[in-house]
């Protein structure tokens, strides 16, 4: 079994008159222990894939199933549910709630899982440890550079142990030394066994994968793997 | 979500921005405290009133002369007519009285003295004015029969007189003086005086000495009574016998419209009932003003949950399912709410003695008005946090966090 298999999925959105076809009929399988870049032109339909392969959005059409469970059909409340245990989500621009520290960032998906106060509180520790930010658990977002904002995120996707992280231009806001700082952390999940999926725009960034798909107008055009793959080590130079 | 974490967390939201929480809370304020000081002075009040009719003693009523100049000498009230209506069918029990008020006692300093009520009644005035006997006996029909100089007196009166109110007082002698003379009386029996200024205050208060009417009559030169107080029996009909009595007193006298009587529940019926009315006028527009609250809250909840869309779709995103969200929003209305309740209740409390303080009532704090300003108004952040709450759970997470 697939960890992830996309049969025929289409998206479509009705803005008025207007009908757009985001994704048309897109046949998509990731097993465990992939990592994955979706690459594309602006307005290529990656994001809808992402929202749809992250459990936000449903498909207007075709078959989802993760884990063997199709959440195609999945209602409100079994999506919530899949997204908090089985899929870690980092976003572009970051989506942390700026009243909360780092630390109750990090623990905010075990509050809905239903966690105790100190679980929770041990494994968000764990987890910013396993980004480098154990310094700094305390500070609110706006404390911190964008990189730092970035690996809050990523431990808060973690700290539920998901099946699969998505990343839907998570270096799209930073500067390169931290672009690839994350990719690095994203390259050490991957080896201790995290299946991850992201999308990006910049080649040298598809380039830490090991598989690239590229969409075109709602339509994989290419799904190869990586064959000069770059591996991140701390403190060489970019 | 549990439930200390969704409370911790709406304490952040809803105080992190005070001055707009306090606006907010305004309407509920305004609402409740009045609603509370309301209730407090209306039921103090309420109690002053009792309290005062109490000490007439209820379920009686008083026949009196009319108090106009065309009176004359036949029309006015005697020992005759006691003995007249003392026969009348009905009646459960009746004591003239005859009341002397420019007495003084003499207290247990041979110096002072107090100003002194001599207050001629019967046997069966006891019941009448709903007296408690403490220690020795009330007077009896031999007394008034015999005009004997005998008395019963409050226990605060014996406390004046003698530093004591027990046993020991009973055979002792007190001494009234007036320009009619010094007159002495032997006490024998103690009543309870339940009127709590006068506990509170003897000193202020003039001492009322009960002694049978026809030795009061003969000591202080009167051939007339003030009024008869009555009260019927049971299975006879209040009005019907109020009829009676006014007629076969007309009849004995042979005039007109020269009587009257004045009946203390009637009056404390009555004033209860325009007090009531007046609470519920109040009470009406406090509501008035804990809806407008409540409207206040809710549109204050609805620019929050659009203010925050993106917050919403965020922990959407991590896993918070719609009944999550809806809570969390509920919790904070709630809050918002349940706050301004007890900052009502505690204006409200402190205004009621203000209040109070103003118009010379004691307020009375009642455990349902407290329970119930803090349950409406919960009830309120309830009702009016429900569609806010019903839009945030209802928001599409993709939506929420496209939201700028
Ligand atoms: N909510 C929506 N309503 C209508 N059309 C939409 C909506 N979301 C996306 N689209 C359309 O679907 C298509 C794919 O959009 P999508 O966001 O997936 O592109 P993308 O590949 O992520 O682009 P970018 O690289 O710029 O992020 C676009 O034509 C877009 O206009
Ligand atoms: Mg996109």
């Amino acid at each position: 079994m697939s960890l992830l298999q996309m049969e025929q999925i289409m998206k479509r959105y009705n803005q008025g008159e207007l009908e757009v076809m985001a994704l048309k009929g897109i046949n998509l399988t990731v097993e465990e222990g992939e990592f994955v870049a979706i690459m594309g032109t602006s307005g290529s339909g990656k994001s809808t894939m992402m929202n749809i392969l992250g459990c936000l959005d449903r498909p207007t059409q075709g078959s989802y199933l993760l884990e063997g469970q199709d959440v195609a059909h999945f209602d409100d409340n079994a999506l919530a549910e899949v997204r908090n245990k089985k899929i870690g989500f980092v976003f572009q621009s970051f989506n942390l709630l700026p009243k909360l520290s780092a630390l109750e960032n990090v623990a905010l998906p075990m509050v809905y899982a239903g966690v105790d106060r100190a679980v929770r509180i041990k494994r968000a520790m764990e987890a910013l440890d396993k980004v480098g930010l154990s310094a700094r658990i305390h500070h609110k977002p706006n404390e911190l550079s964008g990189g730092q904002r970035q690996r809050v995120a990523i431990a808060r996707a973690l700290v539920n142990d998901p099946a699969i992280l998505m990343a839907d231009e998570p270096t799209g806001n930073l500067d390169s030394k931290s672009t690839f700082e994350i990719m690095g952390i994203f390259q050490q999940l991957n080896d201790e066994g995290v299946t991850v999926v992201m999308v990006t725009h910049e080649p040298d960034v598809a380039q830490y994968t090991k598989r690239i798909v590229v969409f075109q107008d709602g339509e994989i055009k290419q799904d190869h793997p990586v064959e000069h793959r770059v591996i991140f080590r701390e403190g060489a130079v970019q | 979500m549990n439930l200390a974490e969704c409370i911790k967390n709406a304490f952040q939201n809803v105080f992190s921005n005070k001055s707009r929480t306090l606006l907010t809370m305004l309407g509920i304020i305004i609402g409740i405290s009045s609603v509370i000081i309301i209730v407090a002075i209306g039921n103090g009040s309420q109690a002053a009133i009792e309290e005062e009719f109490e000490s007439f003693g209820t379920g009686s009523f008083t026949v009196s002369l009319v108090g106009s100049r065309d009176i004359d000498t036949r029309d006015l009230l005697t020992m005759e007519d006691y003995y007249l209506l003392e026969e009348m069918e009905g009646i459960a029990a009746i004591s003239p009285t005859y009341t002397y008020g420019s007495a003084f006692l003499k207290l247990m300093d041979p110096q002072e003295t107090n100003t002194a009520t001599m207050t001629g009644v019967t046997a069966d005035y006891q019941s009448l004015n709903n007296d408690t006997l403490l220690y020795g006996r009330y007077l009896s029909n031999n007394d008034v029969n015999m005009k004997t100089n005998v008395c019963v007196i409050y226990d605060t009166t014996a406390q004046k007189v003698f530093g004591r109110a027990d046993e020991s007082v009973i055979d002792q002698q007190i001494q009234i003086k007036s320009w009619k003379g010094t007159k002495k009386y032997t006490v024998i029996g103690i009543l309870q005086n339940t009127d709590t200024s006068q506990i509170e205050n003897p000193d202020e208060y003039p001492d009322t000495i009960f002694a049978p009417i026809t030795s009061i009559m003969k000591n202080y030169y009167s051939d007339t009574i003030s009024n008869l107080m009555i009260s019927v029996s049971a299975d006879a009909d209040t009005d019907d016998m109020k009829e009676q009595i006014l007629t076969a007193l007309e009849d004995f006298h042979g005039n007109e419209d020269k009587y009257y009587i004045m009946d203390t529940t009637d009056m404390m019926d009555s004033i209860n009932s325009i007090l009531s009315y007046v609470t519920l006028f109040i009470g009406f527009v406090a509501a008035i003003s804990l809806l407008v609250g409540g409207i206040g809250v809710m549109n204050i909840m609805m620019v929050t949950v659009t203010e925050r869309t993106r917050e919403i779709g965020i922990r959407k995103a991590i896993g918070a399912k719609n009944k999550d969200i809806r809570f969390q929003f509920l919790v904070e209305a709630i809050l918002l709410t349940g706050s301004g309740g007890l900052l009502g209740l505690l204006i409200g409390w402190a205004g009621s003695y203000g209040v109070g303080a103003l118009v010379g009532i004691t307020p009375v704090m009642s455990i349902t008005a407290i329970l119930g300003a803090v349950g409406v108004s919960m009830a309120i952040g309830i009702i009016f946090g429900v569609t806010p709450a019903n839009k945030a759970a209802k928001l599409d997470p993709i939506e929420a966090l496209r939201y700028e």
